[in-house]
């Protein structure tokens, strides 16, 4: 008894460490945000904030402008992305969990190798063929790179082929078509797996710097993390330059609500259906 | 029919923005491009200058060190917290929601609040929490010395809920009969965790480390917001590398050259752990 105990004792200390190691970066960040330029340099740094001030978010307006500019282009690229990543993925992975076909192995592993090579290594010939599709600077640009995802169909595939065959077969004899067998039967049944394809891919293209970076390069295209870097490198361009500190907790946490929000809001069935599609084999 | 409707366009599109990269990729490393000025071929020269190249050497090593570090801290941090999270207990579940959020954070906000938390000097957060208790601070991510190791642990910090995840989700499909049969052989908890649990989660953590070791091989976003490779070139991985040839410099040449070598060695090592251990069970 006594082992057992000493067991539990310690492991909810290590959930306690994990849960305030966690928070206090972000608390960190949050208080900031409120600080006014003198009281982020003051020597102790205030642990609370002091005296309340928006100066943060008045240096970002200042320097790169519309604010509500900034939400909206991150919204375009993400929404852009997401709708065909999903529709697209769903009906791949539906055709990989139900149909048999030749080369269907051959082309799984293809599409699969995506997952795992990433975009960095693609930025040179996007580029090249950005300046061919008169892409370069466009909104467009930033979102064609990424129309479909490769862990959506492997993901859809895997929720898809949980569902019993039977389904499908009783449909077909009924003399359903493929497409009303996918829309019909299908989709409805794949609506939890769609909610957490959403989130994921949100929270994927939200994050998106690299690809913005480079060919976004007006302050009228600029999305959020572009912000949150232009306001990094305001008083100088290396890594040692300081920047104004309540100017880049205020963009960034600006940045961080909306993915923040959207994962609280889901989370619980989130992680059930992560744990639930996750583990099957 | 309908097969051909439903995969042809995750064909045309991985063959358009995938598949044709790949092969201007090579074609790019023979060229010297400005995107300027149309690529001018110049057979094996990237090459050639890439291997006496003593910043891609460098870039090379501080990678290795930090990919190493980054997947050992947070396969331990990632089990730890698994086994510390399966108990039904109301701060588990607590936990698990979230512990998941530095994952969901998007990387240029999470690195800017670890930025502002390990400001150097008097001004710091942790500096001063640090003085508090008798201790000196320090500069560290604009420590040349710390900033790799600072790096490392920023990762680790944003990796762990989703590896914690992924190996909580292991946990639960352990057949409770292995389990048990370790606690009638007189094992105690910590002993049936470290000889029957954590062997068997071994295909979980290969699959984690197997997709980790990419997208930490090529890590951009929080370098490039937390040092820009700096102080000097202390902290120059990969990533920051190629960003820098390619877009810093305008040498999409030569930054296609490493794009290729890089792609080419981490492909090899992969394969190397995919042929001695396997892809492990995760739903691969």
């Amino acid at each position: 008894m006594k082992k057992r105990s000493l067991f539990n004792t310690i492991m909810d200390l290590i959930l306690i460490l994990a849960i305030i190691a966690t928070l206090i970066p972000i608390y960190f960040l949050v208080i900031t945000a409120f600080k006014s330029y003198i009281e982020a340099y003051s020597v102790p740094p205030t642990l609370f904030v002091q005296k309340f001030s928006l100066e943060g978010f008045e240096i970002l307006y200042k320097y790169v402008g519309d604010i509500s500019r900034l939400f909206t282009n991150s919204f375009i690229i993400t929404i852009l992305a997401i709708v065909p990543t999903i529709i697209f993925g769903t009906m791949a992975g539906y055709a990989f969990a139900a149909y048999n076909f030749r080369f269907k192995e051959v082309i799984f592993v293809a599409l699969l190798t995506k997952y795992l090579l990433p975009e960095i290594i693609l930025i040179v010939p996007w580029y090249s063929i950005m300046m061919q599709l008169k892409l370069v600077n466009s909104l467009l640009g930033v979102a064609v790179v990424n129309l479909i995802g490769a862990w959506t169909i492997f993901f859809m595939r895997s929720y898809i082929s949980q569902i019993p065959i039977d389904y499908i077969e009783a449909a077909r004899i009924d003399g359903a078509s493929e497409n009303k067998i996918l829309f019909g039967i299908i989709v409805p049944m794949v609506r939890p797996a769609w909610l957490v394809a959403l989130v994921i891919n949100f929270i994927w293209n939200w994050s998106a710097l690299l690809w913005p970076l480079i060919i976004l390069n007006t302050k009228d295209n600029y999305t959020l993390p572009i912000a949150v870097t232009f306001v990094r490198y305001i008083y100088g361009s290396t890594g040692d330059s300081p920047p104004h500190y309540p100017a880049l907790a205020a963009t960034s946490l600006l940045y961080t609500l909306p993915a923040l929000i959207l994962y609280l809001a889901v989370q619980k069935w989130f992680i059930e259906t992560f744990i639930k599609v996750g583990i099957k084999r | 029919m309908y097969i051909i409707l439903y995969l042809l366009p995750p064909i045309i599109l991985y063959s358009i923005f995938y598949y044709l990269p790949l092969a201007l990729d090579i074609y790019f490393s023979f060229t010297r491009w400005d995107y300027a000025r149309p690529p001018v071929w110049i057979g094996l020269e990237n090459y050639v200058k890439l291997f006496n190249d003593p910043l891609f050497i460098k870039s090379i090593y501080l990678t290795a060190y930090y990919v190493v570090g980054v997947l050992g801290g947070s396969v331990v941090t990632g089990t730890i917290l698994a086994i510390a999270l399966n108990r039904e207990t109301k701060l588990s579940t607590f936990t698990r929601v979230i512990m998941l959020i530095p994952y969901m954070l998007p990387e240029a906000a999470a690195a800017s609040a670890w930025f502002i938390m390990f400001a150097p000097g008097p001004t710091g957060y942790v500096n001063y929490l640090l003085s508090l208790i008798g201790l000196s601070g320090g500069s560290w991510f604009l420590d040349p010395n710390l900033g790799v190791p600072m790096l490392i642990i920023y990762s680790i910090w944003k990796n762990t809920g989703f590896f914690a995840l992924v190996l909580y989700a292991g946990l639960k499909a352990i057949p409770k009969d292995a389990i048990e049969a370790a606690y009638i052989d007189g094992a105690s908890e910590f002993q049936a965790y470290r000889k029957v649990i954590i062997p068997l989660l071994r295909p979980m953590i290969m699959f984690l480390i197997i997709t980790t070791i990419m997208s930490a091989w090529f890590v951009f976003g929080s370098v490039y917001v937390l040092t820009k490779g700096g102080p000097g070139t202390a902290t120059m991985l990969t990533g920051m590398y190629m960003y820098l040839i390619s877009f810093g410099q305008y040498n999409g040449g030569y930054g296609a050259a490493l794009a290729v070598v890089n792609t080419a060695v981490i492909l090899g090592f992969v394969y190397l752990q995919i042929k001695r251990f396997g892809v492990g069970g995760y739903g691969m």
